[in-house]
């Protein structure tokens, strides 16, 4: 065999795949259309933000390399959603993309086990149910015992840009063909997305005075566990903010026919998450005006990415369209904006390994699952690379369950709802989203890491002394009482808090929406030092703890549906079952009766004749 | 006939046959002897809904609909098997959608800029609706199940006449329970006015022997009294009052449950002083002349027929819907008061998400999904 592992696709999902894959010691080949491209963000600039955070720290939780990444070429970072509650607390950093991509290329390139080829792939070979090789452009077949396909948005990509429509891939690079048929040809069901991107315009062309800016955090919040935030302190790029006028809705009205959405050129399923500015004005008339961030899209480029402002209106509108809006009366376009359409799976047909369910070493990841994003694309790089290095060696697939991660939410998502847009992350979709936060990702995840074998032991123990440290500090807290005195009521007074006459113990007086553990240390002398991530965390779970015990509760139950599991040769034709519930579980086959119950069209009901069902089997296995 | 197309979605076969006992008996037994088996209450419906021919609240109200036992019990049934239940809760429902998903647009992009003001006023407008219906439940389950009253009082002040003259009042009884109990008695009327079925108990039995059997005879008059929907406390108006009654009387001030206290034998003077009986319902009657029994029935039924539920309403009738509908009703009282102290609101999120969780089992709906979905149509929000 030429490879243990193999990656198509350099992009977000790959680079982690290959990366994961590679440091597990499996023999692992990274092929991709274009080694420029590795690691390219070719749409925003930026990596995290609500819930997509969450995602890029339980990478890094994992092992993964997207945190550390951006860690390094970070060119502004930003805590969102601070005035709310530390669930949705949301890290997310501007990048500088050329040196983010260049920075994962010298990863990928000096990672053992691991050699990037530059080639399109073209064919699969599957024998026996199982895949075996795949074959490039140049008619060289590598021998594999697992593929990983993160193919992202290149498959039959179409770029359209009013009634121009170009035959590639994103930012105008080579798109693939052929592997599309091939993956028909193995019977695997194709559907088609649409998302887009906004122009690009020359900063030296804004006229910035008068807008809105926008500064990143004074102390910049590491995504990485391993670093600290003088790791990675350096001078930040401001942002600005400005908005669409009336004089943009009505060019955007007057030219609608003349967008590809309208014109009905465009056939694939559009993301609601990223609509277009015509589709904004469209659906959102009312609305006055739309907010517009103009953000850099690197320290030494003039280019700069105009967030909330993509369209594939014809050029010559979307230069009018953009000049209507402040700061922005005499700009120049640097690259249009632009559609892009492009196939992808139903990702229904994967297990939650990401492994496809029929055909035995053949991983899924990234932006053909249906997904949209980086940071959707790498959680499921990482999982798959994992999975296929564990599938070789006979070991069980890690698989993240909805209470336990983001990534859990998103691939239970993909694998068992499916989706029919573009599917973006939020932290809505999280039920149990307390639990999950960004800041605790370490200690939900990096023992599943280390035992997958990818977090080093160091790393692991560092997390372990973490959690021991929170523990014995809660232990104390329950046991401190802070009296009546007029220290006391004096430190009350300055945060507008209610004065005490008794003693009250400091588990209930953190209670008070305005106080906090920190600032509790001077009514707490027995206090020992301790790291400022030991007080963020025992401050939430003393804070927030009734809450907190009852999401814990809820998981609990749902961690029960999920521990019941169903065989995966169950005939579903079982009497009591509505016929639409047979067919979707026949088909998705699923693992647990929880994962049942997730899937369209089936019902309460089902669900409880399924339970009735699996009970009766057991009770005559019993008897037997 | 056959499947798709019957009520059951599954072949049916259907016997007209002459009337009288014997030949149905005929019949029954035949089919038996071919094969065939009694069905389990309620097993057709069960059918139904399980291949999908209708929904769960339809279902209910089909059982509803068979069990009715009054004609606005029947009303409220129909109501719910044509969706108009359905369709009020889904009114609740998505009124917590948009302010659920006002938060969680807010939380998934935190840089556009959404109105939130008034939020605690909202959710409290919220509440005090799905308030409203679940109060609708208490008529709604009278309607079902009839007004369970229970008659209680000292004995030889007329429990047992009182009994026998609201029964001639209306000769139609619905159902002629024997007591479980040698002591306790069941008998049920339908009143004339609006149609409410009353479920009489009464508690002659309990009698003073020695003072341990006072005080248990006491006790079980509690008890009854605490499960009852109405109770009608017979008092001597012709002797003073007692250290029992007092008793009784406190103990009833005690319960959440409706009390009439019945003045009996009005025809002899007056000793009682009811004074300490100031604000409750008052009526005073001769169960040996017959005398005042219709203000005492027009009493019950003001009792029972005013409210909230009113014709135009929709009315709770199932306790399965009213449990539900009580726990959003809580999960809503911790939003507001979440909302009240300043809590973060993705914490009022968390009750929100439960109060629409809750509803969403009355009318089987995935709340995940239509969250996500109500979040894209109200609010413009992405890239």
């Amino acid at each position: 065999m030429d490879y243990d592992i193999i990656v198509i696709g350099g992009g977000h999902a790959g680079c982690e795949a290959a990366l994961a894959a590679a440091r597990l010691g499996s023999k692992t080949l990274l092929l991709a259309i274009s080694l420029d491209s590795i690691a390219m963000m070719p749409c925003n600039p930026s990596i995290g933000g609500t819930s997509k955070g969450h995602l890029v720290r339980e990478i890094d939780a994992l092992g993964g390399e997207m945190g550390r990444n951006i860690d390094k070429t970070y060119i502004q970072s930003k805590m969102l959603n601070t005035a709310k509650g530390p669930a949705v607390y949301s890290l997310r950093a501007q990048a500088d993309k050329a040196r983010y991509s260049r920075e994962m290329k010298r990863i990928l390139e000096n990672t053992d086990n691991l050699h990037i080829r530059q080639a399109e792939v073209t064919d699969l070979t599957v024998t026996g149910g199982a895949v075996t090789a795949v074959v490039t452009d140049m008619g060289i077949q590598y021998q594999a015992g697992a593929v990983i396909i993160c193919t992202g948005t290149y498959l039959n990509a179409r770029c359209l840009t009013g009634e121009r429509i170009t035959l590639t891939g994103p930012n105008g690079m080579k798109r693939s063909e052929a592997l599309s048929d091939a993956l028909g040809r193995l019977g695997i069901k194709l559907l088609r997305f649409k998302t887009g991107t906004p122009a690009r315009i020359d900063r030296r062309s804004i006229n910035f005075e008068g807008l809105d800016i926008q500064e990143g955090d004074a102390e910049p919040t590491p995504f990485s566990f391993s670093n600290s935030a003088e790791d990675i302190g350096r001078q930040q790029i401001p942002c600005h903010i400005t908005y669409t006028s009336s004089g943009t809705h009505g060019i955007i009205k007057e030219n609608l026919h003349r967008s590809p959405m309208y014109s009905g050129a465009i056939k694939g399923a559009p993301t609601r998450y990223c609509p277009s500015i015509e589709d904004k004005v469209e659906r959102f008339a009312d609305k006055e005006r739309h907010q517009v961030f103009i953000e850099p899209e690197g320290e030494d480029t003039n280019e700069m990415y105009i967030q909330g402002m993509s369209s594939s209106l014809p050029a010559d509108v979307q230069l009018r369209v953009y000049r209507s809006i402040k700061g922005l009366e005499n700009c120049h376009i640097t690259r249009d904006a632009y559609a892009i359409e492009y196939d992808c799976i139903d990702a229904a047909f994967l297990k939650l390994s990401l492994e496809h369910k029929d055909i035995k070493g053949l991983f899924f990841a990234g932006q053909i699952n249906g997904s949209s994003g980086y940071e959707e694309a790498a959680a499921q790089g990482l999982i798959a690379g994992i999975n296929a290095v564990n599938m070789l060696r006979g070991k069980e697939p890690l698989i993240i369950r909805r209470d336990e991660g983001y990534i859990g939410v998103l691939i239970d998502d993909l694998v068992t709802k499916g989706t029919k847009e573009p599917y973006r992350m939020m932290t809505s979709r999280a039920e149990y989203r307390l639990l999950l936060r960004q800041d605790n990702a370490d200690l939900r995840l990096r023992e599943k890491g280390y035992q997958a074998g990818i977090v080093p032991h160091g790393t692991y123990m560092e997390t372990e002394k973490k959690r021991k440290d929170i523990a014995d500090e809660i232990t104390r807290a329950a046991g401190v009482t802070v009296p009546p005195t007029e220290k006391a009521n004096a430190f009350l007074a300055a945060r507008n808090s209610t004065p005490i006459s008794t003693g009250i113990k400091l588990t209930e007086l953190i209670k008070r929406p305005e106080l906090n553990y920190t600032d509790l240390k001077e009514l707490d002398g027995g206090r020992p030092a301790l790291p400022k991530a030991v007080i963020e965390q025992v401050n939430i779970q003393l804070k927030y703890e009734g809450y907190i015990q009852r999401q814990m509760k809820q998981a609990e139950q749902f961690a029960k549906m999920e521990s019941l599991r169903l065989p995966e040769d169950l005939d579903y034709n079982i009497e009591g079952l509505r016929l639409e519930a047979r067919q979707k579980l026949n088909d998705a086959r699923p693992g647990s009766l929880g994962a049942a119950s997730r899937i369209t069209g089936v019902s309460p009901a089902d669900i409880s004749v399924l339970m009735i069902y699996l009970e009766r089997r057991r009770r005559a296995k019993d008897g037997e | 006939m056959f499947a798709p197309k019957t009520y059951t979605r599954e072949d049916v076969a259907e016997f007209q046959c002459h009337g009288g006992e014997e030949s149905l008996r005929r019949v029954l037994a035949a089919a038996i002897k071919a094969g065939a088996r009694a069905a389990e209450p309620g097993e057709f419906t069960k059918r139904a809904f399980l291949n999908g021919r209708i929904d769960l609240a339809q279902a209910e109200a089909v059982m509803d609909m068979v069990s009715a036992s009054s004609e606005r019990a029947r009303a409220a049934a129909l109501d719910q098997l044509s969706g108009r239940l359905s369709n009020r809760i889904n009114m609740l429902y998505d009124s917590i959608l948009t302010e659920l998903a006002g938060i969680e647009a807010a939380i998934d992009d935190p840089e556009h800029k959404t109105g939130d003001d008034g939020r605690k006023d909202r959710i409290n407008a919220i509440k005090q609706d799905a308030d409203t219906l679940l109060s609708t439940f208490e008529y709604g389950r009278v309607c079902r199940e009839g007004i369970n009253t229970v008659i209680f009082g000292k004995p030889n002040v007329g429990k047992s006449s009182i009994l026998n003259c609201l029964l001639g009042q209306d000769r139609a009884i619905v159902t002629e329970i024997p007591g479980t109990t040698r002591d306790i008695l069941k008998e049920s009327i339908r009143l004339k006015n609006n149609g409410l079925v009353l479920n009489l108990t009464d508690t002659a039995g309990i009698r003073k022997t020695d003072e341990t059997v006072e005080s248990i005879g006491v006790e079980r008059a509690r008890e009854a009294a605490a499960g009852a929907d109405l109770v009608l406390c017979v008092l001597d108006g012709s002797a003073e009052l007692s250290r029992e009654d007092e008793e009784i009387i406190s103990q009833l001030r005690a319960l959440n449950t409706k009390v009439i206290y019945v003045i009996n034998k009005s025809d002899l003077p007056k000793t009682l002083d009811s004074s300490c009986l100031a604000g409750a319902d008052i009526i005073c009657i001769s169960a040996k002349y017959m005398t005042n029994i219709d203000s005492l029935i027009r009493v019950i039924e003001e009792r029972f027929t005013s409210g909230k539920a009113t014709e135009e309403t929709v009315l709770i009738t199932s306790a399965r819907h009213a449990g539900l509908l009580r726990e959003t009703v809580n999960s809503l009282e911790n939003a507001r008061i979440a909302a009240e102290q300043d809590i973060p609101e993705d914490f009022i999120s968390i009750d929100l998400t439960e109060a629409c969780g809750y509803l969403a089992k009355i009318c089987g709906r995935d709340a995940g999904e239509d969250l996500v979905n109500s979040i894209f149509d109200k609010f413009c929000i992405g890239k």
